[in-house]
């Protein structure tokens, strides 16, 4: 899996690509923990080229949501396919994230969180 | 990986280390085989990939869970294109499950762990485990197009 993460406007943006799965875990958690900061707490994991997910995965997101929680944070997921967002539903982890359709929108989102 | 056809049924069988590396040639392998026959929807594809997958990620983690020697994991998968239905059987012979041990998540809360077993039920139409001649064997049933 490719991961790939800049700044934008305040926040982190990580976009992966490729499988995101109990093999590609650990590299992912790290880089969460890394860029999760009390000076930036406001995350978006870009899943538009992310074509498959377990639930190894999705612990992972959690992960990256609760850290970002620690410091008063958002943690946003976007760009998600309609194979992967069921997976969310099933598990109703699809209404613990913030989910965007688009990486603007999430961005968007957390622009008038850091207004509020 | 090898081949075998009679009237009906066709199997193909892979046996693969027990490593979180390789469970994607397995994903895979199921992807090409349904891709193959007609009417499956790819959100069907995904979900038997997806059901596999976690059994296989369970084998790595827990089945094999500090043994020194590498343990395999043989897979058979049978395809009825009358019945239009797939089978895919997972063995593995390291220590047995204990479905004692296994608790269903939490939905809708921010649990981290234990989805997996969770997802296989929901994913596939049949789920069944035994521990056979010292071998842990799952046995999952997907029907493939709905009429």
């Amino acid at each position: 899996m490719e991961i790939s993460d800049e700044r934008i406007d305040g926040a982190t943006v990580l976009k992966l690509r490729g499988h995101f799965d109990a093999y590609q875990a650990p590299a992912v958690e790290q880089l969460f923990r890394r860029a999760v900061t009390a000076s930036v707490p406001y995350m978006i994991v870009d899943l538009t080229d992310v074509d498959f997910i377990d639930s190894t995965g999705l612990a992972t997101l959690v992960i990256g949501m609760k850290l970002c929680r620690q410091y008063d944070g958002e943690f946003s997921l976007c760009g998600m396919h309609a194979p992967v967002h069921t997976i969310f539903e099933l598990t109703r982890l699809d209404r613990v994230f913030m989910i965007a359709a688009t990486r603007e929108k999430a961005i968007a989102s957390i622009h008038e969180r850091q207004r509020g | 990986m090898k081949e075998e056809q009679d009237t009906s049924q066709e199997r193909i069988c892979l046996e693969l280390p027990a490593t979180l590396q390789y469970l994607h040639v397995l994903s895979a392998c199921l992807a090409a085989v349904l891709m193959d026959m007609a009417g499956v929807e790819e959100s069907t594809s995904y979900n038997v990939q997806l059901a596999v997958h976690e059994i296989c990620t369970n084998i790595v983690l827990y089945a094999y869970a500090g043994q020194s020697k590498r343990g395999r994991i043989q897979v058979m998968i049978v395809i009825d294109r009358d019945k239009k239905g797939l089978t895919v059987t997972v063995c593995d012979d390291g220590v047995p499950f204990d479905e004692a041990c296994v608790k269903e998540p939490v939905l809708g809360s921010e649990q981290v762990h234990g989805y997996g077993l969770f997802l296989v039920r929901k994913l596939m139409d049949g789920v069944d485990y035994r521990r056979l001649a010292g071998k842990n064997c799952w046995r999952l049933k997907k029907y493939l197009v709905r009429s």
